[in-house]
């Protein structure tokens, strides 16, 4: 029976740290969070400027613009929500919301709804509204849409800080026509290059209107030298520029494109605004691919050492057998030199033994008889 | 092989070598130290043109959420511990002398992610283009620089006890980051007081690195001092402290 209820316990907890294991990414969140996406919007006055997920308008004074966004919440907890507008200010070079700031926009605005309740893991649509006084001066404006969440109770803490997260998602609000913001470009070039991702047709663009522009567009080659030969369309998309702003936009080439004369169709659009241009060109492809020339450098290298430990090697080998042939040599002198000394010993034996032999024989004196 | 030929050819060898090794050196050098150019568009992705896709009208797909930058983790208010009282398993009260106040919280994070949790998988969502992408740049602003004090059951703030964040008596907020993709660039200090009441805790404002399982997680651990000397309106009552709002700030562009 004991064993019953401790595998079943056991079986439970497996059970349970499974279904921990399989949301991790839904663990408990007790802290403040937020994620807002803005929606792409109907064409309205602002001329193809909302096919996008940019707060982008153009109002005339007297008129009035919408767009609508999501506020979804990433918190197991109820968070207080409150929407505005506010000034923005750069920050090396990045926009930034300026609490300090101010901007008329900030009383243009409403929202569909606002100071509410979000409750946890759930998401809100919400419309913004912006209307222009009749009384606006024609100018561009760059606001922010700000969205506060912060806790609907306050910690009862001796020592505490309060916190809040907001999001400020950049605005750029023309005010005017749209003939006093055209959104005009031009398409000024198309050259080659050689970067890390291999060859590239670079396709310069300039922002000539007074509205942000983000194209997307197309280059078709073919080629002057060889008839027939074909290439794209090559699809690409830019980031979005500012009225002013030039940009050059990369679009990767495959081996089909050599370096020769080809005439090219580039193709640029923003919204219902189309631009066309035919280059006719001597490509070529300069610059350095870094990667490339990486690999290229590590192989040299790697053979560099190859080829000097082989060398090294070989080297270390004849040193090798020149000292065996030298002991050999020397073993070989020395066995010779041992041989003509025992070879001069033997004569030297020999010229004694020769001298002994030849020696007259001396008479040894008589010896005096006794006397009788 | 003869051997004084061998001898030759690895003589000769040597300084092909040594050669080689320069020569491959000095192009190292720019390969790895160059500046890297940034992605370009890939033919591959091209769509397919209209005619094929006019020859698919029956066939259904389903697209995937549109990417967006999401902060999760953010506590709603930082408490604060008398550190001391605490180490002591003691109740926190003041007599005239400097309390050490801290407290730690973690888990804060910024993701990019089609829903409201942060996803490894990349095709969890997709940006729909480069133009689309969004980059992110973080502030942290403190409202004030000062912690006002209430006592218990007053309708109005003890001025006496009430003390100014400055140069020396910081609120100091230290991240600690784990995890952090290569689009973020982090802050190591988030300290505020009287003459700095903002800073960037991480930015990702490089589009070109923003993917769609962009992440980055951290912790914070705040500390800051109660000054001694001091002096309450009141004796023998509970005053509860309360520090600058602090907001932080998600710019989105």
């Amino acid at each position: 029976m004991k064993k019953a209820i401790a595998f079943v316990g056991v079986l439970v907890l497996s059970l349970f740290n499974l279904s921990i294991g399989a949301t991790p990414a839904l663990a408990d969140n007790q802290g403040l969070g937020i994620a807002i996406q803005v929606s792409q919007g109907a064409n309205d006055s602002s001329k193809d400027l909302n096919k996008n997920n940019r707060l982008w308008f153009v109002i005339a004074p007297g008129k009035s613009g919408s767009r609508d966004f999501q506020i979804r919440s990433a918190s197991d907890i109820a968070q207080k929500i409150h929407l505005g507008i506010g000034a923005q200010k750069q920050v090396n070079g990045v926009r930034q919301y300026d609490p300090e700031g101010t901007t008329p926009a900030s009383d243009w605005a409403s929202f569909s709804k606002n100071d509410f309740v979000l409750a946890p893991r759930t998401t809100v649509k919400v419309s913004m509204q912006i209307a222009v006084p009749k009384t606006a001066p024609i100018e561009a404006l760059q606001p922010s849409l700000l969205v506060q969440a912060s806790a609907v109770k306050s910690s009862e803490a001796q020592y505490k800080v309060p916190t809040a997260l907001q999001f400020s998602q950049d605005i750029f609000l023309g005010v005017g026509t749209s003939d006093q913001f055209l959104t005009k470009f031009s398409i000024d070039d198309v050259f080659g290059a050689n970067t890390n991702e291999g060859h590239v047709l670079m396709v310069r663009f300039t922002n000539s209107g007074k509205t942000p522009i983000a194209l997307t567009g197309d280059l078709q080659l073919s080629n002057m030298t060889f008839d027939g030969v074909t290439v794209g369309p090559l699809q690409f998309v830019s980031q979005s520029l500012q009225p002013g702003e030039t940009a050059e936009v990369p679009v990767k080439v495959d081996e089909r494109v050599t370096e020769s004369k080809w005439r090219i169709l580039a193709r640029a659009q923003q919204g219902s605004i189309e631009e066309t241009r035919t280059f006719e060109k001597d490509i070529s492809f300069k610059g350095t691919n870094y990667v490339q020339l990486a690999v290229v450098s590590s192989l040299i290298i790697l053979g560099s050492i190859a080829l000097l430990l082989v060398a090294l090697g070989a080297l270390r080998s004849i040193k090798r057998k020149q000292a065996e042939e030298q002991r050999i040599q020397d073993e070989l002198e020395a066995t010779r030199l041992a041989e003509l000394e025992r070879v001069a010993e033997l004569e030297r034996q020999l010229a004694e033994m020769q001298a002994a032999l030849a020696k007259p024989k001396t008479r040894r004196p008589r010896k005096p008889k006794a006397d009788l | 092989m003869n051997l004084r030929l061998k001898k030759a050819l690895a003589i000769a060898a040597m300084p092909l070598a040594g050669a080689g090794l320069i020569a491959g050196l000095m192009t190292a050098g720019p390969a790895y130290a160059g500046d890297m150019p940034g992605t370009v568009a890939d033919p591959s992705s091209t769509p397919a043109p209209l005619a094929s896709q006019a020859a698919s009208v029956a066939a259904s797909t389903k697209t995937v959420p549109w990417c967006g930058w999401t902060v999760s983790g953010l506590p709603t208010g930082l408490t604060l511990e008398d550190t001391v009282a605490k180490a002591a398993s003691k109740a926190s009260s003041y007599k005239g002398t400097e309390i050490a106040l801290g407290g730690s919280t973690a888990g804060v994070s910024a993701f990019v992610s089609g829903s409201n949790a942060s996803s490894d998988v990349e095709d969890n969502c997709s940006w729909y283009g480069d133009s689309n992408k969004q980059g992110l740049s973080m502030t942290v602003t403190a409202s004030r620089a000062n912690f006002t004090a209430r006592p218990a059951g007053e309708a109005s703030d003890d001025e006496g006890m009430g003390f100014s964040l400055s140069e020396t008596s910081k609120l100091t907020i230290t991240p600690t980051y784990t995890g952090c993709s290569d689009a973020f660039v982090t802050s190591d200090n988030l300290s505020v007081w009287d003459e700095d009441l903002s800073s960037n805790p991480v930015t990702a404002s490089d589009k070109s690195k923003v993917t769609t399982i962009s992440a980055c997680t951290w912790g914070l651990t705040y500390a800051a001092k109660i000054p001694g000397g001091m002096k309450p309106l009141f004796g023998d009552k509970t005053y509860a402290f309360t520090g600058p709002t602090l907001t932080t700030t998600v710019n989105i562009n």
